[in-house]
């Protein structure tokens, strides 16, 4: 998205900004460069909302190095709000950026011991473990969080991919439906379970992944990778040593599928001939059909 | 019965203070609340014992969403007879008279029944025995001691408001003015705080853990599980084969 | 043991690939060409894979099994296969995420090779090649370092680096973006022009 900073006023920059926030979204090269541009000198203008605008400001300018932004602005909130734990840990989060580690533990332990129900300094000194490439450890602090704050879920994600990048994949399953109990309506972490299930193999883990993968299509019958996971867990369990009537089922579903697919992208891709290329599919997985007959 | 006319003073001198009176010590009450009332702390066992709540409660809720193993994984977590959470977790029951609780009493005391006493009777002193203003709709006879405290006129009609009368309806009915000035959530308006301090609903955890486990535990124990996803792929397949003919 | 030889189109479709999301790891597979004869096995475009979960494999079957069909096509092979770790500092082979995958190929292109993007020296100013190159030498499927040249070394780093300081790395489409949404073109046909012409466009 390219965004034309000299047209915007610095009331849109502020609905961009808002948006953004509410997205969950960094963009933090956009977000400093508008800064710059336009929201600096118009920051009064914006009544109660420039805390959070500088906020994100922040995070922004210590993700892109802009650590004179980031110490300005975090100096504008520390006058407004002077020993404030919040602004406290934006000072850790801008030794964490410099690599200052030690620093950093020093300031989320002040935090934490001025108020040991703060969640936010025990995640970042999480985060400081993973920077510093330690996996394991940084595993074994998430889990004693996560004993203390167990409906974070935000928390049990970061865990989910943590033992998904050590392969530990019946624990990352088991934090992903943790992560399912609060939004059992998004379609992406049915997608997301099913995989994790699909890369666990075995029949009874496919099963499951086809149910997820069902879900994930029925929650939005557009999601590719739902329709790609179900055509393979069908595919795997047509060649699977199950009930005939049952295996017949599965090699229909695995066909539609794989129209559905055909059908989406073909109509969208610039690709050339990308249904040829879809098609490959069918003939290597078919070709295993032939042989378990 | 002849029209009764009400002198303009009565207006500068009566009607407008009270209203300017109410509402500038609700202002008021707002700051101090503000400056003397501390942050109430949980304590982190609070948290942990909420968190633990939400996530029994979500699992009944949205367990069907899981497989059947993965949910009882879960439910014997909680409810395991020896090893369960809700049953291994010992709380003590939280001390009704600690220091900090009686702090809280006394200023919640300070800000809301004092000031109510002191304006309320400074007022009913002040500006006793005048009739302020008139409804503009026909009451009955019932309104009288709603409306007309502190002038017992009987041949006074039931529409007319007296000075004590205007200062209570003045009281509850600020509030949407306090939110318009001050925001959402102040602390301004008193009929609020009150109702806070009756129910108990300003804590932010429930006063006995203890009870609370034994609740969500219960609620827990009778938890079926009934999978959401069990017709899923039947309802997949009615797709396919409608899609494909 | 083998030398590579590695394009200005591969090797610029790769550092974008990483630089478009530097907060993640990133991978993807190497084309080489078919007829590449004795030990000097080319390497002629890159396909960037994925950025959001590198461990999971059924999109990665998919998208697999797509490339080979379209490599085929080109009169290509997947050749290799080219990871960024997600932290800054990693630069071992065992960091790499999702490894498996370079076994995999391996076991199919016994030529294969291993890149690795050493993710410091990605720069706006890199002179010298940002990655590492690892080959099977033998048939334990070892990986171990090897030789690999860039095809107009200085005049590549130099244009790499001048798109990277025009952000030109934003557009580049790994498969990732294409499941998300088919219009985008994981071949990145855009990019397939000598680097003086792509200069022009940005």
């Amino acid at each position: 998205m390219s965004l034309n900073y000299e047209d915007m006023s610095w009331s849109d920059v502020r609905d961009q900004f808002r948006k953004w926030r509410e997205e969950n979204g960094r963009h933090s090269e956009d977000v400093v460069q508008l800064w710059v541009a336009v929201l600096e000198d118009k920051l009064h203008k914006t009544g109660n909302e420039r805390h959070l605008i500088l906020e994100q400001v922040i995070i922004a300018a210590l993700d892109t190095a802009r650590f004179d932004i980031a110490a300005q602005c975090t100096k504008q909130l520390s006058i407004e709000f002077p020993g404030s734990l919040r602004v406290m840990k934006f000072k850790a989060m801008r030794y964490e950026a410099l690599e200052q580690y030690e620093d950093a533990e020093e300031v989320l332990n002040a935090i934490i011991a001025k108020d040991e129900t703060n969640a936010a300094p025990r995640k970042r000194k999480i985060a400081i473990l993973k920077a510093c490439g330690n996996r394991l450890e940084a595993i074994k602090e998430l889990n004693e969080y996560l004993k203390k704050f167990m409906s974070d879920q935000e928390a049990w994600h970061e865990l989910c991919s943590l033992y998904l990048a050590e392969a530990e994949y019946g624990k990352a399953a088991f934090c992903m439906e943790e992560v399912l109990l609060h939004n059992p309506h998004s379609h992406l972490i049915h997608q997301r379970l099913a995989e994790i299930r699909y890369t666990m193999g075995g029949v009874e883990n496919i099963e499951t992944a086809r149910t997820y993968y069902s879900q994930a299509l029925k929650l939005n019958p557009q999601n590719l990778r739902a329709l790609y996971g179900l055509y393979l867990s069908c595919s795997f369990l047509a060649n699977s040593r199950a009930v005939s009537s049952k295996r017949k089922e599965s090699q229909k579903l695995a066909q539609w599928a794989l129209e559905q697919v055909s059908a989406h992208t073909v109509k969208l891709s610039p690709i050339e001939h990308n249904d040829k290329l879809i098609a490959t599919l069918d003939n290597a997985f078919g070709s295993l059909d032939i042989k378990a007959n | 019965m002849t029209e009764l006319l009400i002198d303009p003073d009565i207006r500068v001198w009566v009607f407008l203070p009270i209203v300017l009176i109410t509402f500038l010590v609700g202002i008021v009450r707002h700051y101090v609340s503000i400056l003397i009332s501390t942050q109430k702390k949980a304590e982190l066992t609070q948290i942990q014992d909420s968190q633990a709540m939400i996530r029994a409660r979500l699992l009944r809720e949205n367990g069907k969403y899981l497989s059947a193993q993965s949910f009882s994984m879960r439910k014997n977590f909680f409810n395991n007879e020896e090893t369960g959470y809700f049953k291994t977790q010992k709380r003590a029951p939280v001390a009704q008279n600690s220091s900090a609780m009686l702090t809280d009493m006394v200023k919640g005391n300070f800000i809301n029944v004092l000031p109510m006493v002191i304006i309320g009777g400074w007022i009913n002193w002040m500006f006793s025995g005048f009739v302020t203003t008139k409804v503009p709709f026909p009451l009955t006879l019932r309104f009288k001691p709603m409306l007309q405290r502190g002038v017992e006129l009987a041949s006074l009609d039931a529409a007319w408001v007296s000075s004590a009368s205007w200062y209570f309806l003045n009281v509850f009915g600020l509030r949407s003015i306090y939110t318009l000035v001050l925001g959402e959530n102040n602390h301004a308006d008193q009929t609020q705080a009150q109702a806070d301090a009756m129910t108990g609903a300003a804590m932010t955890m429930p006063q006995d853990p203890k009870a609370a486990f034994k609740a969500e535990w219960e609620a827990l124990e009778i938890t079926e599980y009934h999978s959401a996803l069990k017709n899923i792929d039947a309802d997949m397949l009615s797709i396919a084969s409608a899609s494909s003919q | 043991m083998c030398e590579y030889k590695i394009s200005e189109r591969a090797y610029t479709k790769l550092i974008f690939h990483a630089a478009k999301y530097p907060h993640q790891a990133v991978n993807g597979l190497l084309l080489a060409d078919k007829n590449s004869k004795g030990s000097l096995v080319e390497i002629v475009d890159a396909i960037p894979l994925f950025h959001q979960c590198l461990h999971v494999t059924p999109m990665a079957e998919i998208a697999l099994m797509q490339i080979d069909a379209y490599a085929e096509r080109e009169g290509l092979v997947i050749g290799g296969y080219y990871a960024a770790p997600e932290n800054f500092y990693d630069n071992q082979l065992d960091k790499a995420p999702a490894a498996k995958i370079a076994d995999k190929i391996q076991e199919n292109y016994k030529n294969a090779c291993f890149t690795l993007i050493d993710n410091k020296l990605v720069t706006l100013e890199h002179n010298r090649p940002a990655i590492q190159v690892y080959g099977c030498s033998n048939d334990f499927g070892r990986w171990s370092k090897a030789k690999f040249t860039l095809t107009h070394s200085s005049q590549t780093l130099e244009g790499v680096s001048l798109l990277l300081k025009r952000g030109a790395m934003r557009d580049v489409i790994d498969f990732d973006n294409h499941l998300d949404n088919p219009e985008n073109d994981w071949t990145n046909d855009f990019l397939n022009k000598s680097l003086n012409d792509l200069q022009k466009l940005y």
